[in-house]
């Protein structure tokens, strides 16, 4: 049961991203994001914009497009490279409070 | 399933809080410590001016100094567009604009001293970094194939590099005979843009369609498979049959000489008559970090993939397609991943604390005519047991999605990424 603990301890101390916390700088893992989808976007731009969902919406979306349950033309593809946690952080990030 | 007593809950939330706590406390003491460092970048193209307004955006304090000599950027991404015609060459040419706190100064670095942590400017001025951020591009390999150097490469523009060669090269296109052959060597791998040459093919191809129906495309490639390969293939079989013949090293060898004055090529095996030459040469990180002792025998600059530093020279980072990054591609995207994720962990670095692992995002389109477009993407991460960065996962286009769709998409992609870049 000892290491258990320890190791329940271990995982919630540990976050996949641990420099959001720790490190006073970190912006990156959303920076790839927006360089397809706009902040201010122009007319003739029609990749969707993020800032218009919630958090929890994003993070749905993100999960159907790693599942495959929703499909898109690159998000599947992208979105299997992120565990579900990180989409979760991104989610949190990028969406609108 | 096990079960956990209440003194084991409390601990683990004990532990949370303390672990928690301890680290809210950091930034604190970071600013305590906040002090003003000269940093520099140079070279102002997609990774430098990210890298640069990156730093300007979460550091302001700092001395910031973008050296590029031009205010203007002509990106490679979307050239091909202007060779065939569908593009005007305004549509590739971008104004860094909203640079903050960032000095640009005018000039390219000469050299670096990496003793007194300076670097000496074409205008002839000195100035010292603390740290000093390179994305200085390519260069051209011009040894290799008889005949064929930089002073040709102006009579035969490859246009690797966009600009007044682009302009060149469309020119010449536009004004070959009607049945004529455009030759297009590609180089093998490491170069910029790994698909590239092949949607340079695609789009060339596109234009035959509308004003030469019986020109062609010979692709003379040192490689035997390439990028997006599938898609390309598909995409000329059905848009352009009989235009492109796609000739690899298995069948053709080396490229041996080029006979500029008969637009003759040679291989080991067969030789080609062209009207125009587009000859992409082999490529090598800029000479300015060959001259800074930041590259090494395969001619790049070797990196750590966690925050771009040079294994080479302390207090030096590369980005961009003058680094060793394996297996992310040399792309535009690529670098401005990875200029974000130099800039962040340069910033703390100063501060005293060590960047934790991101993932990194490449993703890229390819126009296969005006209105049809493939993509790949890739996400990467390094992998701390091997100490090298891996691919989490890596994908593009299918015969079965919606080309179409993913054109407009790239339309949109460009817009947005390069106001991301240069605001």
């Amino acid at each position: 049961m000892l290491t258990m603990t320890r190791l329940i301890i271990i995982l919630i101390s540990l976050s996949p991203f641990p420099s959001f916390s720790e490190a006073p700088f970190s912006q990156v893992s959303t920076s790839g994001c927006l360089a397809c989808h706009a902040k201010e976007q122009l007319d003739r731009e029609i990749i969707p914009r993020l800032d218009n969902r919630t958090p929890n919406q994003l993070y749905q979306l993100l999960l159907d497009f790693k599942s495959g349950q929703r499909k898109g033309t690159v998000m599947n593809r992208i979105s299997q490279g992120f565990s579900d946690q990180e989409l979760k952080i991104i989610s949190d990030r990028l969406g609108t409070h | 399933m096990p079960t956990f007593t209440r003194r084991q809950f409390l601990t683990c939330i004990a532990n949370r809080s303390l672990a928690l706590s301890l680290l809210s406390l950091k930034p604190v003491f970071a600013s305590s410590r906040r002090a003003k460092a000269n940093i520099i970048i140079g070279g102002g193209g997609i990774g430098g001016t990210s890298a640069a307004r990156t730093l300007a955006q979460l550091a302001p304090h700092h001395n910031i100094t973008l050296i590029d000599p031009s205010s203007t950027v002509t990106s490679c991404v979307g050239s091909n567009l202007v060779l065939s015609g569908n593009q005007p060459f305004s549509s590739i040419q971008h104004t860094r604009r909203h640079l903050g706190s960032i000095q640009h100064i005018r000039a390219t670095i000469e050299a670096i001293d990496h003793d007194h942590r300076s670097v000496f400017l074409s205008n002839g001025s000195k100035l010292s970094y603390d740290r000093l951020i390179l994305s200085p591009g390519i260069d051209f390999i011009w040894s290799g194939i008889d005949g064929y150097n930089e002073l040709i490469s102006e009579i035969h523009p490859h246009a690797w590099r966009a600009g007044p060669q682009t302009l060149m090269l469309r020119k010449q296109i536009a004004e070959m005979p009607k049945q004529g052959t455009v030759i297009l060597s590609v180089p093998d791998n490491p170069y910029r843009c790994p698909p590239g040459p092949y949607e340079r093919a695609s789009l060339i191809a596109d234009y035959f369609t509308r004003h030469k129906m019986r020109a062609k495309i010979i692709i003379i490639d040192a490689k035997t498979k390439f990028s997006k390969q599938a898609g390309f293939e598909r995409a000329w079989s059905e848009l352009y049959p009989n235009m492109i013949e796609w000739h690899s090293s298995e069948t053709e060898g080396r490229l041996e000489y080029i006979d500029a004055r008969k637009k003759k090529i040679g291989t080991e095996f067969n030789r080609y008559r062209g009207d125009v030459l587009n000859i992409i040469p082999a490529q090598k990180a800029s000479e300015l970090t060959q001259r800074a002792h930041l590259t090494d025998a395969s001619g790049w600059c070797p990196v750590d993939p966690q925050n771009f530093a040079s294994t080479l020279i302390p207090n030096v980072f590369v980005i961009g397609d003058a680094a060793s990054v394996s297996p992310m591609p040399k792309s535009a995207f690529s670098a401005h991943t990875q200029a974000q994720v130099c800039a962040v962990s340069v910033l703390n670095d100063l501060e005293g604390f060590k960047s934790s692992n991101q993932p990194m995002i490449n993703h890229c389109y390819s126009f296969l005519s005006e209105n049809q477009a493939i993509s790949i993407t890739g996400v990467y991460a390094y992998d701390a047991d091997a100490n090298v960065l891996k691919t989490r996962s890596i994908g593009e286009s299918t015969n079965t999605d919606d080309w179409t769709k993913e054109a407009d998409f790239a339309k949109s992609w460009y817009g947005t990424f390069m106001r991301e870049v240069f605001g």
